[in-house]
């Protein structure tokens, strides 16, 4: 390669240059050199390169420069598996679109359904959707159908084919037409042939930026090692010790997270909680805390664990170990983006030794340890199981009132709404790949 | 439909009929034989004369035996000037960014026309926009013929009315007529049914039409995507509401409305039910449509004829060959109701989802609704052209699109018909309505009501500078000024009718007499019970009891005459004009009352406008509230 291409140079139109312009997109990425020649040829394409490198950019470029040349309602449908990131690829389709007037909608659970009847019969450009309540639209909703669009993209391709998407995507792609350019992009792609072959894509190109699963170079990545019992409290310093950062910690379970929360705040660390029990207005409510920097801490489910954008993420801390490595990849993913630093710390307890041997095996890295001062574990440690007592109090009342209210969490979760909804589920209800029921959280 | 032909029961003027089954007492008569009422001495009732004059109401329902118009059914598109296409059409050209900033802002141009038989006109026009042509021809001509033969029947000044009225409802802008006299009623309900049905059946063919486009569009090229500009229709079905106070009122606008619909080519399915749920029950006498004309006053008799249950609701349905009462909400076109019913259900079904897509709406007797519970009426008008919570398995490509951008309320047409004009339905006019096609609104000089001659009127005016203190300063003056000058007579200080026009008034100033006055009172409210109410009049009426107090609200629905008065106070002038006459004819009834012995004061401020207007004239008030 001569000289580093740009963004003119790859053949993009007037108002999307100036667009980008706007938003300090100077140079192309990696995956958006690869991709966009193959995506303005019309080609079908499979996208994987490393978190953070400009993926949702990739896809939404070609299909903004389509339709301004076939200006249409409803001319392109992207699928995501969760809602944040939902609402952040069609923030990032309106940011560049903006020049265009490009119109897009959301499309996701847990948010009343006529407004979103109302918005699809506007015919947006652009439907940005998680697919359960895609489904249920395109099924009940009188007079919404995709017949006429032109583009499928379905970002986290290898989460929305695996198991728990699959049946519903499939039942999608048979009101689609089959006439259409179809992406697929995600930081870890599934090599099994039969899940592509549900996308029904035509003569695809893959464009892979990483050949192995990767996390990027600019990430520094530790563990810290200690008994179970002490887990709380080994968090509690690290937190304290990193309290300038923004960090985000992620946890196995829903209980997990508010517990951990409540016991950070507590001590006086604020942290604001997001998972999938919480309204869509709530988690919507805690990621703009978090974003906006007015809170330093968020503890999260898996539910944040793709996707999302947060440039500012210092810090991401594993509280649980994530049983698959694909899943350590996309936590780890949410720091260190776009080519500034950041750091991880996964928590290791005794058990959970061969988890991180797997997974450094998988990105080929050894972790290193981080340090710590026992002395001053020792002297946090009363406090903290003080905190964890409160916690527990306090999520036992939260969880009676929220009986009282003749609303347990079960009816919460599908606030009336189909049962399709339930699919529309987010990624902390199964655990990611681990299609069985619910585990009963078990305490120690 | 009259249903006089019942001679068992007689109905007085209650809300509740069952209340006036066959066994129910009726102490009336047996207390004020009827002959004893008409012994007026100087009294002339205002109204009385017209009442005698008045032309007995015969219903002519003309059947024009015709053709069957079905074939004309896919009549030929007038052009594309149509007044429904152009106001309700998918693309309606007066809705812009700057009309509805106007609206919103309340800014609206003035002009004063004159409108032939509806007189002198305020039209206002949102700022910018321009007042959108009115025609005749918005009519349909399979509505139109038949409507045309049937006005050649009836006297000339009903017709140019009619006319009138159409033209100027045709270019589908607000219409407020405060003032309507009784015997235009009827000509007006049936030009205004007949503009609602016009408006049904264009919808309809429009969305029939683009129907049929879509079957070709599907036939001639399956794969192909189909047309898009068939936004023709709004969430719910039902286009036009209709809110009445009465079920008697309901009865007589479907007579309104079916008479646009003749039988051979159409047929109204229900009617019977319809006739037997909206009339009396069969063994019930109208004793009020039955009387002599004279023997009560012609409002009365014209508000409280029939059946006056207030807690109704009636889908009507209109399809190509007929009109179907009782039909389900979301699968009818006119809703008939009452606010009360229509609160009802919306509080029932937790949803007003049906309200959503109300295209015109058509609001009768104000004067009756005000008497009733203002509240139930702006509870309804709040639900208005609100984005549904349910989709009712609406077709969501065919909706037009300032549904989905929630602009329908600035497109609804509202028509308003009442006897006097209130604040509450002026605030109505101004605040609410926010068609972008403009309003009109229906002014009326009034004449000075006719009273007993020789009674010294003393109209007492209080200073007050802000509406919200009104009822304030009212009470003030009245506990501290008006009543311990009249308890300090001796005359004045007994058999006083202390005549109160607001509820929340009555209920003050009863309170007061309870606690302070320590004098003897009675009360007529119209919550009294007819005992109560034969006791009050008793007491009062032998000078047991100094003071009587009477609502508005009782002298409306009762029309009691109370003997033994000698000193009047009204506490506010009475909303309804006629009332003042009546009230002030009161003390004549008794023997040997000379003019010399009635006393008669009247509180007022400069926001009792329009019912001051309306005693004094419009002159009188004028100056009335310059002296002050």
């Amino acid at each position: 390669m001569s000289s580093p291409p740009s963004f003119k140079s790859l053949g993009l139109i007037d108002p999307l240059l100036e667009a980008l312009e706007q938003v300090n997109f100077t140079t192309p990425t990696e995956i958006q050199v690869e991709a966009l020649p193959h995506a303005l040829e019309g080609r079908d394409i499979i996208g994987v390169a490393s978190t953070g490198s400009g993926k949702t950019a990739a896809f939404a470029l070609p299909i903004l420069q389509k339709l301004w040349e076939d200006p249409k309602g409803l001319f392109a449908c992207v699928m995501a598996p969760t809602r944040e990131l939902a609402f952040q690829i069609s923030q990032q389709f309106e940011s560049l679109g903006s020049s265009m007037g490009v119109r897009s909608a959301v499309i996701v659970g847990g948010v009343e359904t006529i407004a979103q009847s109302v918005a699809l019969a506007k015919r947006p450009h652009i439907v940005v959707a998680t697919p359960g309540r895609l489904l249920w639209h395109l099924e009940n909703t009188k007079g919404f159908s995709l017949k006429g669009i032109k583009f499928l993209v379905l970002d986290e391709a290898d989460r929305l084919l695996d198991m728990d998407f699959g049946p519903v995507i499939d039942r999608i792609l048979k009101l689609v037409p089959t006439e259409r350019t179809t992406y697929l992009f995600s930081a870890t792609m599934t090599s099994k042939v039969a899940k592509l072959q549900r996308a029904s894509l035509s003569n695809p190109v893959k464009v892979e930026v990483s050949t192995k699963y990767q996390t990027v170079s600019t990430l520094l990545q530790y563990y810290l090692f200690m008994p179970l019992q002490d887990k709380d409290t080994y968090l509690v310093s690290l937190a304290n010790s990193l309290a300038q950062n923004s960090m985000i910690i992620f946890t196995r379970t829903v209980h997990d997270a508010g517990r951990i929360c409540i016991i950070l705040r507590t001590l006086g660390l604020p942290a604001v909680p997001l998972h999938g029990q919480l309204s869509q207005s709530q988690r919507l409510g805690a990621l703009g805390k978090f974003k906006s920097g007015s809170r330093k801490v968020l503890v999260a489910t898996d539910i944040a664990s793709r996707g999302l954008d947060i440039p500012s993420v210092d810090v991401v801390i594993n509280f649980d170990i994530p049983t698959h490595s694909k899943d350590y990849i996309h936590r780890v993913g949410r720091t260190a983006r776009a080519g500034r630093a950041g750091k991880s710390i996964t928590l290791v307890t005794q058990y959970d030794v061969e988890l991180v041997q797997r997974i450094e095996q998988t990105i080929g890295k050894q972790m290193e340890l981080w340090p710590t001062d026992p002395e001053e574990i020792a002297l946090l440690k009363e406090r903290v199981n003080e905190a964890g007592r409160v916690a527990a109090v306090e999520l036992k009342e939260q969880n009676a009132n929220a009986k009282g209210g003749g609303n347990g969490r079960k009816h919460r979760r599908d606030d009336g709404r189909s049962r399709e909804d339930e699919r529309d589920r987010d990624d902390d209800v199964v655990e990611a790949g681990i299609p069985t029921q619910r585990k009963k959280f078990k305490s120690r | 439909m009259s249903l006089s032909q019942n001679p068992t029961t007689r109905l007085l003027t209650l809300l509740n009929v069952s209340a006036t089954k066959a066994g129910s007492k009726r102490k009336w008569t047996d207390e004020f034989p009827a002959e004893k009422l008409n012994k007026r001495k100087t009294a002339r009732f205002a109204d009385s004369s017209e009442a005698d004059s008045a032309p007995a109401v015969v219903e002519v329902v003309i059947e024009t035996p015709e053709e069957p118009m079905d074939t004309d059914e896919p009549e030929a598109e007038a052009d594309g000037e149509d007044a429904y296409e152009s106001h309700f059409g998918p693309t309606p050209s007066l809705l812009s960014e700057s009309s509805r900033a106007a609206v919103d802002r309340r800014a609206w141009a003035a002009s004063r026309k004159t409108y032939g038989k509806l007189g002198s006109v305020v039209e206002l026009v949102p700022e910018g926009s321009q007042a959108g042509p009115s025609s005749e021809s918005a009519i349909l001509e399979r509505l139109r013929t038949p409507f045309k033969k049937r006005q050649a029947k009836q006297p000339r000044d009903q017709t140019e009315l009619q006319d009138d009225l159409l033209s100027a409802i045709s270019s589908n802008r607000d219409a407020y007529l405060p003032s309507t006299s009784w015997e235009h009623k009827k000509p007006l309900r049936e030009a205004i049914s007949l503009h609602a049905i016009n408006h049904v059946t264009k919808k309809r063919r429009r969305v029939l039409k683009n129907n049929e486009r879509l079957a070709h569009a599907a036939k001639a090229d399956s794969s192909a995507s189909p047309p898009e500009d068939v936004q023709d229709q709004g969430f719910t079905r039902p286009s036009v509401l209709i809110l009445l106070p009465f079920r008697s009122s309901a009865l007589d606008w479907f007579t309104a409305l079916t008479s646009h619909t003749p039988a051979p080519a159409l047929q109204v399915e229900n009617q019977s039910r319809f006739l037997a749920e909206y009339g009396l029950s069969p063994g019930m006498v109208d004793k009020l449509a039955t009387a002599e004309p004279g023997v009560y006053p012609r409002d009365h008799v014209e508000t409280f004829k029939g059946n006056v249950d207030d807690n109704f609701r009636v889908g009507v349905k209109l399809t190509r060959k007929s009109v179907k009462m009782f039909s389900e909400f979301y699968g009818c076109d006119i809703i008939m109701a009452s606010p009360l019913g229509l609160r009802r259900s919306i509080e029932k079904e937790k949803s007003a989802d049906y309200l959503s897509s109300i295209e015109v709406l058509v609001v009768d007797q104000l004067e009756a609704l005000t008497m009733q519970n203002w509240e139930h009426v702006k509870f309804v008008l709040s639900h208005l052209n609100k984005l549904p919570k349910d989709s009712h398995n609406a077709d969501f490509s065919r909706i037009k699109p300032w549904y989905l951008d929630g602009h329908a309320e600035y497109l609804r047409q509202s028509i308003l018909l009442s006897t006097l004009e209130t604040p509450e339905t002026r605030s109505l006019f101004n605040t609410t309505l926010k068609n972008v096609a403009g309003k009109m609104r229906v002014e009326k000089r009034w004449t000075p009501v006719q009273v007993p001659e020789g009674i010294d009127q003393n109209l007492t005016h209080f200073d007050c500078s802000n509406p919200k203190d009104e009822a304030d300063k009212r009470f003030n003056y009245f506990t501290t000024q008006l009543l311990p000058l009249v308890l300090k007579s001796a005359v004045q200080s007994s058999n006083t009718a202390v005549f109160i026009p607001s509820s929340f008034d009555f209920i003050r100033v009863q309170n007061y007499f309870k606690k302070y006055s320590g004098v003897s009172f009675a009360v007529l409210s119209e919550y009294s019970t007819n005992q109560e109410i034969s006791r009050a009049r008793q007491a009062f009426f032998t000078g047991k009891k100094a003071f009587i107090l009477i609502s508005e609200r009782f002298h409306f629905y009762k029309r009691y005459k109370i003997r033994g008065i000698r000193n009047l106070i009204f506490y506010g002038p009475p909303e309804h004009p006629q009332f003042y006459t009546e009230l002030l004819s009161c003390p004549f009834l008794d023997e040997g009352v000379e003019a010399a012995d009635v006393t008669c004061r009247v509180l007022y401020s400069k926001y009792d406008w329009f019912r001051l207007e309306r005693i004094a004239g419009t002159e009188g008030a004028l100056e009335l509230i310059k002296a002050a």
